[in-house]
């Protein structure tokens, strides 16, 4: 089965058998492994990616669903010349990752949020973050690095 | 040297920049199920659910039989390959964990075996 479909602005096909997971075309077919599977069951959002411009559990969605769809995966953050998106400078800077398993799901979940809520609370981000498991239980550093990030996104 | 001595060290109670943070942040970090290589394999292991259980015998036509599975190895196949018990990756010295006792599992959830399949899941298996 043919899939057509936009990662991280370029147009591309995939061709798959009909039971593929959005995250497995993804790593498997267009070897974008920066999307991780924590989980398979859509408990830990290591798998995150953005759809159409909404934070997505890529493990949790068929491929054909995704049809004509605008993806964002951890590898199309960055600007081309390599520079940090707010939130992952923003990461990077208050030390909210540790092994960064997490960290792809933690961060596009993190714009999403603040795109949506850009004055989120930090107790809103941590009830909105409640999606994303971070086994490092670094969960202090990311709460601040969001809110730094969030502030980053608005200037 | 004297517990106060230890200030004097380099990058003591200073704040270090990690330097793999960026790979880990846009995606490049490469984890053991990134590794993608030609002819390449993923293994199983199995898990008894019951603690000291004696171990009758192990049926594997079903599993064998599945489709991608390559081989599945168990406790007899280790012993006749005088492979030994799995080392355990930290220092123990009393006890070795055997592979497949045949007849009893020591602990819950000694390894009975590993499934080796080509295709990492099929049918969302």
């Amino acid at each position: 089965m043919q899939t057509h479909l936009t990662v991280n602005g370029k147009s591309v096909t995939v061709e798959a058998a009909p039971n593929t997971l959005l995250v497995q075309a993804l790593r498997e077919h267009l070897h974008l492994t920066g999307t991780h599977v924590g989980c398979d069951t859509a408990q830990c959002g290591a798998c995150t990616v953005i759809v159409n411009g909404d934070a997505v559990k890529s493990c949790n969605m068929l491929l054909a669903q995704a049809a004509d769809a605008q993806i964002t995966t951890i590898e199309g953050l960055a600007k081309p010349d390599g520079t940090m998106h707010p939130m992952q400078a923003a990461f990077k800077e208050c030390h909210g990752l540790q092994c960064g398993f997490c960290t792809p799901g933690m961060v596009l979940s993190a714009v999403d949020l603040c795109k949506k809520h850009p004055n989120a609370s930090e107790q809103e981000i941590r009830e909105q973050l409640e999606g994303n498991l971070c086994r490092c239980t670094g969960y202090q550093n990311i709460v601040k690095a969001v809110q730094h990030g969030a502030a980053a996104m608005k200037s | 040297m004297g517990a106060s001595d230890f200030s004097k060290l380099p990058h003591i109670g200073e704040s270090l920049r990690r330097k793999e943070d960026y790979r880990f942040l846009t995606g490049a970090g490469q984890y053991t199920d990134d590794v993608q290589m030609a002819n390449m394999t993923h293994a199983y292991f199995v898990r008894s659910p019951h603690a000291h259980a004696h171990i009758k015998s192990i049926d594997i036509k079903a599993a064998l039989a599945a489709p991608g599975v390559i081989g599945i190895f168990d406790g007899k196949d280790v012993a006749g390959d005088s492979i030994n018990g799995l080392p355990c990756g930290w220092l123990i010295n009393r006890y070795q964990r055997p592979t497949d006792e045949r007849t009893r599992s020591p602990h819950l959830g000694p390894r009975q075996g590993a499934l080796c399949r080509r295709p990492r899941r099929h049918g969302g298996g």
